[in-house]
């Protein structure tokens, strides 16, 4: 049962000075919307969801709309907002065949009204930006073991002598999460094979995406002082992300300060490297693998081939595609906060990926997003098919390939 | 009341799929207009309900009777003439979950409940080699039950395939009464005489609710592809008098743009941008020699006619990149302008086609309705069908905008009425009631609500829609 009706409703009275361009621009963006709904067709929340209006796409924005008008941001308007996953399915399609609503946009701006309303958060969430402030990471862990993973390698440290080419921007889930870990060694280890000059940051903090995506500006705000003030003693004046979701952060929210700094995601760099001929590949990958397109990469910014490129130069590898693909890839459901939120849905977007992977025959479902790559690896697990389909990532791959 | 009813229809549906959540009646309560509703709280739904079954549908029905609460099906609420609005509280009862889908080629056809989308439908039936008859613009999330209600084909040409109610052998329909009716055929004959099917199918959903559709498997057939330009948009009306009158085979669909969507629409596709109106279509026939040859015809007709260029298309990837231009117009203008479309739906007469065009084009070019907003001219030429399309600025007050979309309608009516016609497309009551009863009288009007009574003796069916029940 969907939930009830009223409870906690807010008077549009008490929205902040600060808050009011926001509002403006909701308003301003939902005014475009024509309520086709042919965005319900790409919302992946929708499909996992029993379709009910409000969870998808135009819905949430239209939910925000009329909350807005009738003075009503609650807590059921939190359930709908904070339960998008962002990737962005719906501009897609609005951009490609209505008026090119940007309908995630909105949605954040509605995450930003619900704190500024002080609607309360979904507990999991609060306790990830909790983290985020004290420990500039939504796992909660120790600020100095943040380059923990580093241990062992031969992995230089910004702020030396020598100023980097490239700073490697790792992001938290690579730096603390004890899977996620390895596609950052292997990643430094393949970087470091390609004669590329990389150093990473000791006092790198999160992004800020994930206060971002949860609409906690502020929070973010302090997040991104304080890496831009380490990207300027690292004299960064290029960035790689392991994380899509920092590559967008960076390229969208810090793009201003970051004026003349080249921000890619690691994927970008590794086709670069390919095309100048350091990335070579001793060993060969003799499988059948399917590539997942992260929506922080394909859907939010365009990267599709890059990854598929770095794929078929690898001897051996067989690459299929699933059914859904490129900016029409399935999300994994991690995105806008989801990591630190639970809704229920039966079955989870990265189940039903996985499945999709299983049919294409593949044995590895290969990605190149660390919340991906966990959702995946924990759907393989509840679904059993653990022997069936591995999950890597894009780097831990080529790592094999070049080591041979 | 709107609790116990909210309680009592939980009962029938179960827990997981029934809501009472504002933002859920929200949502079911818009259509696609480009004005803000006046969403007034007393007309909110009292619950929405996803039933799973026609003995579900049923025993709401039964309870909507006791307790005299109207309910509303909705599908996917894309309809363009108002009617998918409810016009008071009730019961709202989505169609999401009846999406079986299963086609029997034994039998030779194919069942569906109202739930599912008309591209499901047609990627189905593409796959086993068949053919759905039914194109509407929003095929993507129209649902199969509003093609019932409306009887409508879309963009498809009547005089080449006709309606879908020309393929369907069988219903399986909820009275408002609350019992389960069957219709129709198992067989591939539709019955001779009487047959109740014909009063679900366009029945503008006031008659019952259709569960499960059953319709004649089409074989798929080729397609060949053609384009043609004209310096003036007389040009193509007076070449698509010439097709039925020369007795060229009707296509599967011919769609127009003027001078300016055609600039437009190339543009946004990325292509050349051509000489003046624009004018695809696409023939039939049973082998890609016949289909060739229908579309030769057509081509000839527009050479007689005087095109800039009449073209055969070659292959499907060169047809793909060209209808960009037109199956994205609707986007390319309001990304241009930056605002919401909206348009009637007008229908001339095959003699009066060269006069409705010059009278639309004066309308579009020359001497523009309404002041500051851009209107363009594109439509379902081979069927006679046009949708002027005017862009909304989208910072126009919502009442001044609700008033323009009225206007239009008034408009649509005031030329229907002229012609003789009916919009082919669309339904006829919500936003159009009022042409209906101009067009065909208080004595038809008051039929149609004679039959309603006959099925719908309380009025719990979309209550509101007809008037004076």
């Amino acid at each position: 049962m969907q939930g009830m009706i009223s409870r906690g409703e807010v008077s549009m009275e008490a929205v902040s000075e600060e808050m009011k361009p926001v509002v403006d621009r909701i308003r301003d963006i939902v005014s475009r919307c024509v309520k086709c709904r042919f965005c319900f067709t790409e919302c992946p929340v929708y499909e996992v969801s029993d379709r009910w209006m409000v969870n998808g796409s135009s819905g949430i924005t239209q939910s925000l709309y009329y909350a807005l008008k009738f003075g009503r941001v609650d807590a059921d308007l939190r359930d709908i907002l904070m339960r998008c996953t962002t990737c962005g399915s719906c501009e897609v399609i609005c951009e490609r065949i209505m008026a090119g609503v940007k309908l995630v946009e909105a949605i954040r701006g509605g995450r930003q009204m619900l704190l500024d309303q002080g609607v309360p958060m979904i507990r999991e969430q609060q306790k990830a930006l909790e983290a985020l402030q004290v420990v500039g990471n939504p796992y909660g862990k120790q600020a100095g073991k943040r380059t923990a993973w580093a241990e062992g390698l031969e992995v230089q440290r910004a702020g030396g002598a020598e100023k980097p080419e490239v700073v490697y921007f790792v992001g938290c889930t690579a730096s603390y999460d004890d899977r996620a870990q390895g596609v950052a060694r292997a990643l430094a280890e393949v970087l470091r094979g390609c004669g590329v000059r990389f150093a990473i940051l000791d006092d790198e903090t999160c992004s800020g995406d994930p206060a971002f995506q949860m609409g906690e500006t502020g929070l973010f705000e302090i997040l991104k002082e304080r890496n831009l003030e380490a990207l300027e003693r690292a004299g960064a004046k290029a960035v790689v992300t392991t994380s899509p979701h920092d590559f967008d952060c960076f390229r969208t929210q810090y793009a201003e300060e970051l004026e003349g700094v080249r921000v890619q995601h690691y994927t970008g760099l590794l086709g670069a490297l390919l095309d100048e001929g350091k990335l070579r590949f001793r060993g060969s990958y003799p499988k059948r693998v399917t590539y997942h397109d992260p929506c922080y990469l394909g859907k939010h910014n365009g990267v599709v081939e890059e990854p598929r490129k770095v794929l078929r130069s690898i001897p051996g590898i067989e690459l299929v595609e699933m059914r859904r693909s490129g900016r029409q890839s399935l999300c994994c459901g991690g995105g806008g906060g989801r990591m630190w939120a639970e809704f229920g849905e039966k079955p989870r977007l990265a189940e039903l990926r996985v499945l999709e992977a299983v049919e294409t025959g593949a044995e590895v479902l290969v990605t190149a997003c660390p919340f991906c790559l966990l959702n995946f690896e924990d759907a393989v697990k509840t679904l059993d098919l653990e022997g069936r389909i591995s999950v890597k990532d894009l780097a831990e791959i080529v790592f094999e390939s070049v080591s041979g | 009341m709107k609790r116990s009813i909210f309680e009592s229809v939980k009962d029938i549906v179960g827990e997981e799929y029934v809501s009472d959540n504002f933002f859920e009646f929200v949502n079911n309560t818009l259509d696609a207009y480009p004005y803000e509703l006046d969403l007034d709280r007393e007309k909110l739904p009292y619950v929405v309900a996803k039933p799973g079954s026609a003995e579900e549908i049923a025993e709401i029905f039964k309870l909507a009777n006791r307790e005299d609460v109207p309910v509303y099906p909705r599908g996917s609420g894309t309809g363009l003439t108002g009617a998918a609005r409810a016009p008071e509280a009730g019961i709202v009862l989505s169609t999401s979950r009846l999406d079986a889908l299963e086609i029997d080629t034994d039998y030779g056809y194919f069942e569906c409940g109202p739930g599912v989308t008309v591209n499901t439908v047609d990627l189905a039936l593409m796959e086993e080699g068949f053919f759905l008859p039914v194109y509407p613009g929003s095929k993507l999330v129209a649902s199969m039950g509003g093609m019932m209600a409306g009887n409508t084909s879309g963009h498809i040409i009547d005089a080449c395939i006709g309606k879908p109610a020309d393929y369907v052998l069988g219903l399986t329909v909820v009275l408002p009464s609350g019992e389960i009716l069957e219709t129709g055929s198992k067989g591939l004959r539709k019955p001779a005489g009487t047959d109740l099917t014909k009063f679900f199918v366009g029945n503008d959903g006031l008659t019952g609710v259709v569960t499960r559709i059953r319709m004649r498997l089409v074989p798929a057939r080729h397609k060949a592809f053609g384009i043609a330009y004209f310096e003036e948009p007389e040009g193509v009306a007076r070449a698509v008098v010439r097709l039925y009158r020369e007795k060229a085979p009707p296509p599967l669909f011919m769609e127009f743009m003027d001078r300016k969507s055609t600039a437009v629409g190339f543009e946004h596709a990325g292509l050349p941008v051509p000489p003046g109106c624009s004018i695809f279509f696409a023939s039939l026939g049973g082998s890609a020699e016949e289909a060739a040859g229908n579309r030769d015809r057509i081509l000839q007709v527009m050479d007689k006619e005087h095109a800039l260029r009449a073209e055969a298309i070659g292959s499907i990837e060169e047809w793909m990149r060209i209808w960009t231009a037109r199956e994205v117009i609707i986007a390319s203008l309001m990304q241009k302008h930056n605002g919401q479309f909206t348009g009637p739906e007008i229908v001339s007469t095959l003699p009066a086609l060269v006069d409705c065009m010059t009278e639309l084009t004066r309308y579009t070019e020359k001497d523009p309705i309404f002041d500051g907003v851009p209107v363009y001219l594109f439509g379902h030429i081979g069927a006679l069908t046009f949708h002027p399309t005017a862009i909304l600025p989208k910072d126009w007050e919502n009442e001044k905008k609700r008033r323009l979309v009225e206007a239009e309608f008034e408009i649509e009516t005031e030329m229907n009425l002229r012609f003789g016609t009916c919009g082919g497309e669309w339904a006829q009551f919500g936003k159009r009631t009022e042409f209906f009863r101009r067009r065909y009288g208080e004595k038809a009007y008051e039929l149609v609500r004679g039959i309603k009574r006959v099925f719908d003796p309380n009025d719990i069916l979309c209550r509101g829609v007809l008037e004076g029940l």
